[in-house]
């Protein structure tokens, strides 16, 4: 039982891809150790030496804030760093008294590597308001209208697209829906206009809000004004789950949009459920829009999908760096659920697949691109279509000082074969390597029609590639010649939350 | 005459006592859904988690006795995306005793009996 509950520490540590100790450790640290009088370059001293030590301590008494200074909350940052950092030997070694502010020394302390395909290295590394981090909810309860937009530029001049709406929502009252533009709210132009303004006006903090919202529905001709009042949204994260009949083979579609909300775990169960009496031959999952969140919810999902070949094999492994591989750990495929949202303990039901069509785009990141490396470790033919993934092989534990949440990349993921370096995600290709490049076709986001019909660009080309078991005409990224302007769409999808997302 | 009344009396109560003492809470249901009972079950759940401006739905414990705690997903282009990480979910179930309707961490066990908040007693969820 013992080993059980330290497993689901480590999948839900993973969750989060950082799960949150994020109160603080270091509960004895009422003898300050007096700080080094000089910086000396390669020399560290313990970080719990300078952990809580505030340029402005916090008089919550729920934090054990002490006097101190920037500098002090710099050392801090520079010994932690050193010790939980995955590639800590990449670190530059700045002087912690040259730096005025905590955030700004913090993002100097990463690496400049990058990737093959000259990416930085490290693009998760970032640090979050304390108390805003740790706003709790009721699982999948936001406030907000109910669809989610991709920005397919954040910057002037910006453009901004729905990309799925909530059923029951103020945006499906108002038919708002898939591939709609907004063109300006509250009379401010989304493409130039004032971020503050933008941002008050799409991510509303209380329901009752109104906002007025000019938008150029799909294939429109002009502008409509439409005025909508925000309200208690429930995220659905099993969006899409239908059959589709193809010749003599019966074609699972589930659209999941997230792992990050907890009701995931029985909506996925009873998803299955539903698939396995209808008998399915192949599933089509679609995570374009899942950008991850609990690992344990992916992982029993690749259960689902795998059934018994699963069974008694390693999901994945967390791989610290060289000072701390004694915290390295595998883990298994589930039997049963955790308990998230089901019944703990429920046998997860099988469907007992070979292969699975994932459809994905930029947005399919951390625990969809885990689930997509622990099936290939298990030998499940992953076809991949649609577009690379986002390439989050890495977690971390959110670690919180002085009321700022830091977030530094400690740890990567590896499937039962040992691989976990897709830092460039997961490639559509011609032919699988075993590594990055997984099976697949090459074809882009179509907003020009809805999630789930069968003439949308990405699902297309999956029952294309079930039909004739090759991608169809034109579905590479150098050769799509999409016939309508959204039926090829790039961007980056953000959702409802209350925190600021347009840029000046 | 009158002393061994009073003993068969107390008796009873203490019975009576026992009785409902051990009856078991079950799972339950609010009765309804107004501001006020709202508003004290979000105190006590802020109380259980050492939390503020907690965000609970309208349709608490309408129609299932658990609720589920969570940390808001975050998501930001000024920051790059946090991909919806997630702490373990708190869990709260909404039981009916002979105390009336109580609220239970499940993590915990700890209880907080609601007042002046009527429940109904449901079966078969978990």
């Amino acid at each position: 039982m013992m080993k059980i509950l330290a497993l689901a520490s480590v999948l839900l540590l993973l969750t989060a891809c950082g799960g949150s100790n994020i109160s603080n450790n270091n509960r004895f640290n009422n003898n300050p150790t007096p700080q080094p009088t000089a910086w000396v370059a390669g020399q560290y001293d313990p970080s719990r030496n300078f952990e809580n030590r505030c340029a402005a301590p916090r008089s919550n008494s729920s934090y054990e804030d002490l006097a101190g200074t920037v500098t002090d909350e710099n050392y801090w940052i520079r010994s932690w760093s050193h010790e939980t950092y995955l590639w800590y030997s990449e670190l530059p070694d700045i002087n912690p008294a040259s730096t005025a502010s905590a955030i700004d020394y913090f993002e100097q302390l990463k690496t400049s590597a990058t990737t093959g395909s000259g990416k930085p290295k490290d693009r998760f590394h970032y640090t979050w308001n304390t108390e805003q981090y740790k706003q709790l909810s009721e699982s999948g309860i936001s406030v907000g209208y109910g669809f989610t937009i991709s920005l397919v530029q954040s910057s002037p001049p910006r453009k901004a697209l729905i990309v799925f709406t909530e059923p029951n929502s103020p945006a499906t009252t108002h038919n708002i829906s898939r591939g709609a533009e907004i063109i300006s709210i509250d009379g401010v132009t989304v493409s130039h206009g004032d971020a503050d303004a933008l941002n008050a006006g799409l991510f509303p903090s209380t329901t009752g809000e109104s906002h007025s919202f000019v938008i150029r529905d799909l294939n429109a001709s002009s502008n409509r004004t439409v005025t909508l009042q925000s309200a208690e949204i429930t995220e659905v994260p099993v969006y899409k789950n239908q059959v589709i009949s193809q010749g003599n083979k019966k074609i699972g579609y589930l659209v999941l949009n997230t792992f990050g909300v907890a009701t995931a775990e029985q909506q996925l169960i009873d998803a299955t459920n539903n698939l396995k009496s209808q008998n399915i031959n192949e599933l089509v999952l679609d995570l374009r829009y899942n950008g991850g969140g609990y690992l344990i919810i992916s992982a029993e999902l690749g259960t689902m999908i795998a059934g018994d070949s699963a069974a008694g094999k390693v999901y994945g492994e967390v791989i610290h760096n060289d000072k701390r591989s004694m915290e390295n750990i595998s883990y298994p495929f589930p039997s049963t659920a955790y308990g998230l949202s089901a019944t703990a303990g429920t046998a997860l039901p099988k469907l007992g697949l070979a292969r699975v069509y994932i459809l994905a785009r930029d947005d399919t990141a951390s625990a969809s691109e885990y689930l997509i490396n622990a099936l290939r470790g298990i030998d499940v033919e992953v076809i991949l279509i649609g577009e690379t993934t986002h390439g989050k092989p890495y977690g971390f534990v959110p670690r919180d000082n002085c009321g700022t949440t830091y977030f530094t990349i400690q740890f990567k993921g590896a499937n039962a074969k040992g691989f976990g370096d897709y830092a460039d995600g997961f490639i559509p290709a011609a032919t699988d390597n075993g590594t990055d490049q997984v099976h697949g076709c090459q074809v882009a986001d179509d907003l020009s029609k809805a999630l789930g019909n069968e003439s949308e660009n990405i699902l297309a080309t999956a029952l294309y590639h079930i039909q004739h078991g090759s991608c169809p005409a034109g579905t590479t990224a150098s050769a799509n010649k999409p016939a309508h302007p959204l039926s090829a769409m790039r961007g980056t999808v953000i959702r409802p939350y209350p925190i600021g997302l347009i840029l000046p | 005459m009158r002393r061994p009344a009073l003993v068969l009396a107390l008796i009873a109560v203490l019975a009576g006592c026992q009785s409902q003492a051990q009856q078991p809470p079950a799972l339950a249901l609010l009765t309804e859904q107004s501001q006020a009972n709202l508003e004290q079950i979000r105190l006590v759940i802020e109380e259980a988690l050492g939390t503020q401006n907690m965000r609970l739905s309208q349709s608490l414990f309408k129609e299932t006795s658990l609720l589920i705690i969570e940390r808001q997903a975050l998501r930001s282009i000024a920051n790059p995306p946090l991909f919806s990480e997630t702490e373990f979910p708190n869990h709260f179930m909404l039981l009916k005793s002979s105390q009336g309707c109580l609220i239970e961490h499940r993590q915990s066990q700890r209880q907080w009996v609601l007042e002046n908040i009527d429940c109904i007693l449901t079966s078969g969820e978990d």
